[in-house]
């Protein structure tokens, strides 16, 4: 219920700035500010944090400078690490900024955060009050019988889309304008910084495109969990009627299921595994596509965790025709496995400014609009090969070299057959084609 | 410069006393001590008593020790400017200092006034340190109570007429009876108890306004000396209406009785007597009370007994007041505790009937304050609020059972906004009765005095204790109501109740000594907030008919 804001830049370089000062301030004075109760002179009991609490704040506070550091790229860009406290922080020091006033617009016409340690310090009480207090969302458990859809169906995905920023707001408007329209909407998961409902409500369901008709879902996410997950569940799958964070659609020919591998993150919470192997034994011949956050393997980032192999002999009774995935920022189309004869699909880049592949790796075998090519790869540590989108990003100014391309994905269904779409924000295609059934 | 605006600083600090205003009044107070010390004038000592019985009428006795000690280092040693020095002192409970002061004052004033002011602040000083040191046994604790009857009887005996002196020298000697302290060579208490009583027919019969409130508290503890016990309720009654008789002087009587006398609402006359007391004092301006909820129930109890009783004798006029205070402690049966999941008390809540906030739902819910319960609490604005699902409520005199609340919150409404959350407590107490919502929106027009307001909730989440603190109202606007307090701020969630029939007019949710103003002047001023229920429940009422998150 909070008011609309617009989505703030939180930089790398602000933040350290800030909390670096603030944290060099003599211990009492540190001290006193964590444990200073939250403006506004509101009753509620609490006890502020003990100096042992208080260490423990400035050893996170540091953590998450150094994590942001690592994945910072060029000042004034968005920045966002896979780390909770990192992202709390940012999500805290944007919602303050806003709300005192303190950005500036930048030259590309975004929110950035311009605050100092002297407001860090007013803020960090809050700041604790608020993290310590996060747990997350109770669980919701889907429905058994999958949601129907049509035989002939349109649908977009977007991944990591939440940053309200860059490609983003682009991609929503390339798909409420296509002219062949959308049955299915789904959204891979993240919302940055920590799905904070501002966030949700301002980077996510503000810009989601609104296309007659059409049914929308969205998958949980670390991001969102950071937080609880409490504006993914009471706002984002409310707003989708979606009753759980992991659900299942149906037509005559396909099974589509979308896992949660957020709530506790990189496994399959609760009651999913089971839950899927109902489903999927209740599809009888449709073929089954699975859609999540987290991935099930990587080509291009050997470090990222995988999914572990829960899934068993649905994986290796090649039960699983394709999934698709986030987390990892760009885009891959993955040939088929050789042992599970899936195919896999990451489409995490479809808000999130990442920074521009130098593969060295295969060739180029196409090139598409907005500069964008295709990058032909063999498989590596047994994961499979495929097409990895290149490019510049045209919308991050001054940085258009810098960052690789956003956009998303579409997948036509026509009864049993299946034709991927890989397109750019401004909805032009890069890549077009039927996927082999056989 | 002199001390041609004393008059104007009388009537300043008065003003600011009487509102509650401590800010103000400490500042005032502030700006009479710096010119006390710079003045080559002494203060005159006619404004100089002012100031400090003004200070005490509301129990200011921090300000009072410190103006007191800057006016006698001014050179303003009188008796009566060191007696109040004394006083005031002795009421903060620091009791070695005044002593010597007291004795000084005993010796300079001969033969005066002030002597026997002096030797009753040293009776009463005496008997504190007895009630204090709790063993009757202990010779040196004995000698304490002799002390007191000494100065007592050093003031009543030679002079019949001080009868506020010979009244305490009855309740010692009682006291020292029931504790088995040997006292002989004085008059029989009874007797003198019988001649302090005709004394004040006496002195009735020829007053030509009414006699002092202190006269008739006099009375009542002569009857219960006597064991009167139908003319003491009598008189507890005479004594509660009587104009004079502020809430300092009602609760001093209630301590005398309670503490010297040792009456308990358990038997008679303390079973009549403290009810009525209690009634009347809480319904004096600044009056507050707290404790153990658990014992509110058994005062409710105790006070509903009493009812019964009186009104035999005295008829149901006689028990508006009392009977309107047993309501007022039958309200505490709805507020309950909103803990963390630790037990630590984070705020207040209360029953209320759904139906008259959420058309055709039906049942009972809690309203607390979105600060306190939150679905999704914002990270900035409302870092302080736990999830429902972390929630308990603690009906601590309903059985102190404590209950969880569902996870989905009915309504809520951010602080910033309405600071109001609606919450379903799992299994509800059946005996749990929801609070009376006033329909009327809070009127007041100056110079009219100021509405009074009563909260009624657990002052800074402590264990096992709630409170009921009568408030004034400072401003108010359709949403908002400012009141002061005279005691500790409220608590958040708290209901704020109007003072006739204990309905409810706001939700308390903040104070502070720089709440922007709500009363058209710019700036701001130390106040209390509670959000209009009026304004809360036509939200609710909007966000049904809309098919908001009912």
């Amino acid at each position: 219920m909070s008011k609309s804001t617009a989505p703030v830049i939180v930089s790398y370089e602000t933040l350290n700035n800030a909390v670096t000062k603030a944290l060099s301030k003599d211990a009492t004075t540190f001290l006193k500010a964590a444990q200073a109760p939250p403006p506004g002179g509101f009753e509620a009991g609490d006890t502020p944090p003990t100096a042992d609490e208080v260490a423990k704040l400035r050893g996170e506070l540091t953590g998450a400078l150094k994590k942001l550091e690592e994945e910072n790229q060029a000042p004034g860009v968005f920045v966002s690490a896979d780390d909770q406290f990192a992202s709390l922080l940012q999500s805290f020091a944007a919602e303050g900024s806003l709300m005192q006033g303190k950005v500036d617009t930048t030259a590309a016409g975004e929110l950035e955060a311009k605050f100092d340690e002297h407001d860090f310090l007013g803020w960090v009480g809050s700041l604790f009050t608020w993290v310590r207090k996060l747990k997350p969302h109770k669980w919701a458990n889907a429905p058994l019988n999958p949601d129907p859809l049509p035989n002939s169906l349109r649908v977009a995905i977007l991944g990591d889309w939440g940053s309200g920023l860059y490609g983003a707001p682009a991609c929503a408007r390339s798909i409420e304008n296509d002219p062949k329209g959308y049955g299915l909407l789904l959204h891979l998961g993240d919302v940055y910084y920590s799905g904070t409902e501002s966030e949700v409500n301002d980077r996510f369901l503000k810009l989601w495109p609104k296309t007659q008709g059409a049914v929308s879902r969205a998958c949980n996410s670390n991001h969102e969990m950071y937080t609880g997950g409490y504006a993914y569940f009471d706002l984002s799958l409310k707003k989708f009627k979606q009753p759980a964070s992991y659900f299942a659609l149906q037509n005559d020919h396909w099974l589509l299921v979308g896992l949660d591998t957020a709530y506790k993150e990189w496994e399959f919470a609760n009651d999913q595994i089971s839950w899927l192997r109902k489903v999927v034994e209740n599809a009888g011949n449709r073929r089954v596509i699975l859609l999540s956050h987290h991935q099930l393997f990587s080509w291009a980032d050997s470090t990222k965790k995988n999914l572990p192999g829960e899934l068993g002999e649905l994986l290796t009774n090649k039960k699983i025709f394709a999934w698709y995935w986030g987390h990892e920022h760009r885009c891959m189309i993955f040939d088929r496995h050789s042992a599970w004869g899936i195919y896999g699909r990451c489409a995490g880049h479809s808000g999130f400014p990442y920074f521009r592949d130098k593969f060295t790796e295969g060739s180029i075998v196409k090139r598409g609009p907005q500069d964008s090519v295709l990058r032909k790869v063999d498989s590596k540590n047994a994961v499979p090969g495929g097409l990895i989108l290149e490019g510049p990003n045209p919308y991050i100014p001054d940085h258009i070299n810098d960052y690789g391309p956003n956009g998303y994905m579409t997948l036509e269904f026509s009864d049993d057959r299946l034709n991927e779409i890989v397109q750019m924000p401004d909805g032009s295609v890069a890549y077009e084609r039927e996927i082999d059934r056989t | 410069m002199s001390w041609d605006d004393r008059v104007q600083l009388e009537s300043e600090l008065k003003r600011a006393l009487n509102s509650f205003d401590w800010p103000e009044a400490e500042a005032i107070g502030a700006r009479i001590i710096k010119r006390v010390n710079s003045e080559t004038e002494l203060l005159p000592e006619r404004t100089a008593k002012t100031f400090l019985q003004d200070l005490r009428a509301k129990r200011r006795f921090k300000l009072m020790t410190d103006l007191a000690e800057t006016l006698i280092q001014s050179g303003l040693r009188t008796p009566q400017i060191r007696r109040q020095y004394a006083q005031a002192l002795i009421d903060q409970g620091l009791l070695a200092a005044p002593e010597s002061i007291l004795q000084s004052i005993i010796v300079d004033a001969k033969g005066q006034n002030e002597e026997f002011e002096a030797r009753g602040l040293l009776g009463r000083l005496y008997k504190q340190l007895f009630i204090n040191n709790k063993d009757a046994t202990s010779p040196r604790n004995r000698a304490n109570l002799e002390r007191a009857l000494n100065e007592y009887l050093q003031v009543y005996l030679p002079d019949r007429g001080k009868v506020w002196h010979g009244i305490n020298a009855v309740a010692i000697l009682n006291r020292a009876q029931r504790d088995g302290v040997p006292i002989t060579g004085t008059p029989e208490a009874a007797v003198m108890a019988r001649e302090i009583l005709n004394t004040l027919d006496e002195r009735e019969k020829n007053a030509t306004e009414p006699i002092p409130a202190w006269d008739i508290a006099t009375t009542l503890e002569a009857c219960v000396a006597l064991k009167d016990f139908k003319e003491a309720a009598q008189t507890a009654f005479r004594y509660i209406d009587s104009q004079t008789a502020d809430a300092f002087e009602i609760a001093s009587t209630l301590r005398q009785l309670t503490e010297v006398w040792q009456l308990n609402e358990a038997e008679l006359p303390g079973s009549q007597i403290l009810p009525i007391l209690k009634a009347g004092h809480l319904r004096r301006g600044g009056a507050s009370m707290e404790g153990d909820p658990k014992k509110l129930r058994l005062e409710s109890a105790a006070v509903g007994n009493a009812i019964d009783g009186l009104e035999a004798v005295f008829g149901p006029d006689r028990m508006v007041t009392i009977k309107w205070y047993k309501q007022g402690l039958d309200q505490c049966d709805s507020v309950a505790r909103v803990e963390k999941p630790n037990g630590k008390g984070h705020g207040t809540g209360w029953v209320i009937n759904a139906s008259e906030f959420f058309p055709g739902r039906t049942g009972l819910l809690l309203l607390t304050n979105a600060h306190v319960v939150s679905d999704n609490p914002n990270p900035f604005t409302n870092p302080k609020a736990i999830y429902a699902s972390d929630a308990r409520v603690r009906f601590q005199s309903l059985g102190d059972t404590v209950y969880e609340v569902e996870d989905d919150v009915v309504w809520t409404s951010p602080p910033g906004e309405l600071d109001a959350t609606f919450l379903v407590v799992k299994g509800m107490p059946e005996n749990a009765k929801p609070l009376k919502i006033h329909s009327r929106a809070v009127e007041w027009k100056k110079p009219a005095p100021a509405p009074r307001f009563y909260i009624i909730g657990h002052p800074g989440g402590r264990d096992l204790e709630i409170a009921l603190q009568d408030n004034h109202l400072v401003a108010y606007n359709e949403r908002l109501l400012h009141y002061r307090t005279p005691t500790e701020p409220g608590n958040s969630g708290s209901p704020v109740f109007e003072p006739e029939d204990w309905r409810v007019v706001a939700l308390h949710h903040r104070g502070g000594e720089t709440m922007a103003r709500i009363d058209g002047e710019a700036g701001t001023y130390e106040a209390n907030e509670g959000v209009s229920i009026l304004a809360i429940q036509k939200a609710t009422r909007g966000a049904a008919a809309v098919g908001g998150n009912v």
